[in-house]
């Protein structure tokens, strides 16, 4: 039945109003658990805050067992659902980048959003730095066509590229995603932790 | 401390069972395997090679043929027509927009039903629809069309009937151009399978066009 | 175990925060109805893009569809189901609103190390901003668009995008400390 959009179950404006609710539970989860606050999200970098970490991987490793769970019962298809595409180069380009904007800025664009919203101003601030840097993209997009298409993999998975199973990976990761919880979990008793 | 403990026991328990489940279970299949194999005992996929023979004559645009031998023995000898997909390619994605779709009935043939039958197994199991074998291949083909055997003059009215539309029909397939009166007689026989899916049209779309960036 | 100490010494008001493990699972929820309603994840830079591109138009229309706003632009006046993330995302805005005002965290201020001026934080924020920008294109997508949602999808692109982003994040952290601690 599902992707309820792709087997055309609802219609598109409906699809666009429900986007709206999704979005308002993004923002609403995002909130709840700190992620308005940069200092708390930097958190991560330095293992005084590991609230980033716990709720990245749950969220992750949650989705990721209701999808197989769901195509069990067969509410889902998962051919249907959008596999992120594969292009090397820039998604390592990208991810570098990003690192170091995570690392200055103490946001992304998601959680900027979240803590604008409550009225951080270096989180409006970092909402303008993300439209310039959308713009010094686009513009200069003739200069990195390239290298943003290289090596282009195709909606590539993780579980296939190593040759298991999808439910044996998904056990893998949740295993790992558990040893970094208690990990972290030691890692904030060992440094100081403020509150923010 | 506490949420984690909770979190642990959930994540590896639900761990194990989707590590266990088979891989058919969660790998997307648009049709379950007991309907198919439903569909297979009933044969309600097979066309005859008469019904066959009158939807060539007529030029039905609504029928495609395919012929899923290899292009060797398609170049050797095909039916009037016919796209050449090998049977390794029937599911391929550059065929997909060929094969799955709703707008034509699909006949597939090979020399005997087996290489057939097995892509429209796979055809099916892919969720494609209005996909058809032809019964017997074309093998049967030439024994019914091409070269029909005379009945035997005891036998009811009816053999001898279909012996004269496949005689015919064999005619106007250019077996033998002789006579030319005898299309019509393979014209106005209609096809008794019908040849129509049970089946509405249903519309699918390649999956979520997607992405963020 | 940590609810019962968090903010309780900045903001007397404030209610803390959900335990981050609650929140994650939380999370998954929302992310697996996008996967289940649209097909595909949560994100976020796509809505910059998206709305840049449609401020751009009057310019880049004047250049052929060639521009990569344009392009953007082209497929959003096609496509009204490319609207989905920017609808997200001010969903996420209010969403956001909502929370802190639930929980009383609603105050206009600027967050920062005391080891650091306010004019400082500024400039960095900006700067980060900058960089999560461009990024954010290269790696199609965000923290939320391309690491969070492209993992849920098992997708190779999202294991290495989060990977490089935390890898970077943790590589430079020593040199941006004051900023933090």
């Amino acid at each position: 039945m599902a992707p309820l959009v792709e087997n055309e179950l609802i219609s598109g404006n409906f699809n666009l109003l429900i986007a709206l609710f999704i979005g308002l539970g993004f923002g609403f989860v995002l909130e709840q658990s700190g992620f308005s606050s940069s200092r708390k999200l930097a958190g991560v970098f330095y293992g005084y805050d590991m609230t980033v970490m716990k709720v990245f991987f749950t969220a992750a490793v949650t989705a990721m067992f209701g999808l197989l769970f769901f195509s069990l019962f067969g509410w889902i298809d998962l051919e249907l659902i959008y596999v992120n595409n594969t292009f090397l180069y820039s998604a390592i380009i990208g991810g570098v980048l990003m690192g170091i904007g995570f690392i200055m800025g103490g946001y992304c664009p998601g959680t900027s959003m979240c803590a604008a919203a409550i009225g951080k101003i270096d989180a409006m601030v970092f909402i303008i730095g993300i439209f310039i840097g959308v713009i010094i993209f686009g513009i200069g997009f003739p200069l990195w066509e390239k290298i943003y298409t290289a090596k282009a993999m195709g909606p590539l998975k993780l579980s296939d590229l190593i040759g298991v199973k999808d439910g044996v990976f998904l056990l893998l990761l949740s295993v790992m995603a558990l040893a970094m919880f208690f990990a972290a979990e030691w890692v904030e008793k060992k440094f100081p932790r403020d509150v923010y | 401390m506490k949420a984690l403990k909770y979190l642990s026991v959930a994540f590896v328990s639900l761990g194990i069972i989707v590590a266990f489940v088979p891989k058919q279970a969660i790998t997307p299949m648009k049709i379950s395997s007991e309907q198919i194999v439903t569909e297979i005992k009933q044969k309600a996929y097979f066309i005859s090679s008469d019904d066959l023979a009158s939807i060539i004559i007529n030029k039905d645009p609504l029928y495609k043929l395919v012929d899923v031998r290899d292009v060797a023995e398609f170049q050797s000898y095909s039916l009037p027509g016919a796209t050449n997909i090998d049977l390794k390619d029937i599911i391929s994605p550059d065929m997909e927009e060929f094969m799955n779709q709703d707008k034509y009935t699909i006949i597939m043939y090979s020399n005997s039903n087996l290489e057939a039958v097995e892509a429209w197994i796979l055809c099916r199991q892919k969720g494609y629809e209005n996909i058809y074998v032809l019964q017997g291949g074309l093998n049967n083909w030439y024994e019914t069309i091409v070269n029909p055997k005379h009945p035997a003059t005891t036998l009811p009215d009816e053999d001898q009937a279909k012996y004269d539309f496949r005689k015919a029909a064999g005619k106007a397939l250019g077996v033998d151009v002789n006579d030319s009166t005898s299309v019509s007689a393979a014209t106005t026989s209609k096809p008794s399978a019908g040849a129509k899916p049970s089946t509405g049209p249903k519309k699918k779309k390649k999956g979520a066009s997607g992405g963020c960036g | 175990m940590e609810q019962s100490s968090n903010e309780t010494v900045s903001h007397k008001k404030a209610k803390p925060y959900i335990n981050p493990y609650i929140g994650g699972v939380l999370l998954g929820i929302v992310l697996l109805s996008a996967f289940f309603v649209a097909g595909e994840g949560l994100g976020a830079s796509g809505a910059f893009k998206n709305v840049l591109s449609v401020c751009a138009a009057p310019i880049t229309s004047a250049d052929n569809t060639t521009g990569f706003f344009a392009k953007t632009y082209k497929s959003l006046m096609e496509d009204s189901s490319k609207w989905w993330i920017a609808l997200e995302v001010l969903g996420v805005l209010i969403g956001g609103l909502l929370s802190g005002a639930i929980s009383g965290r609603l105050k206009l201020k600027t967050e920062h190390s005391p080891k650091i001026t306010k004019k400082r934080r500024l400039i960095f924020a900006l700067l980060g901003g900058v960089f999560f920008g461009i990024g954010s294109q290269f790696g199609r997508g965000c923290t939320s668009g391309a690491a969070l949602s492209g993992m849920a999808s098992f997708s190779v692109a999202g294991f290495l995008t989060m990977i490089c982003i935390f890898g970077t994040g943790y590589a430079l952290a020593y040199f941006f400390r004051k900023n933090w601690i």
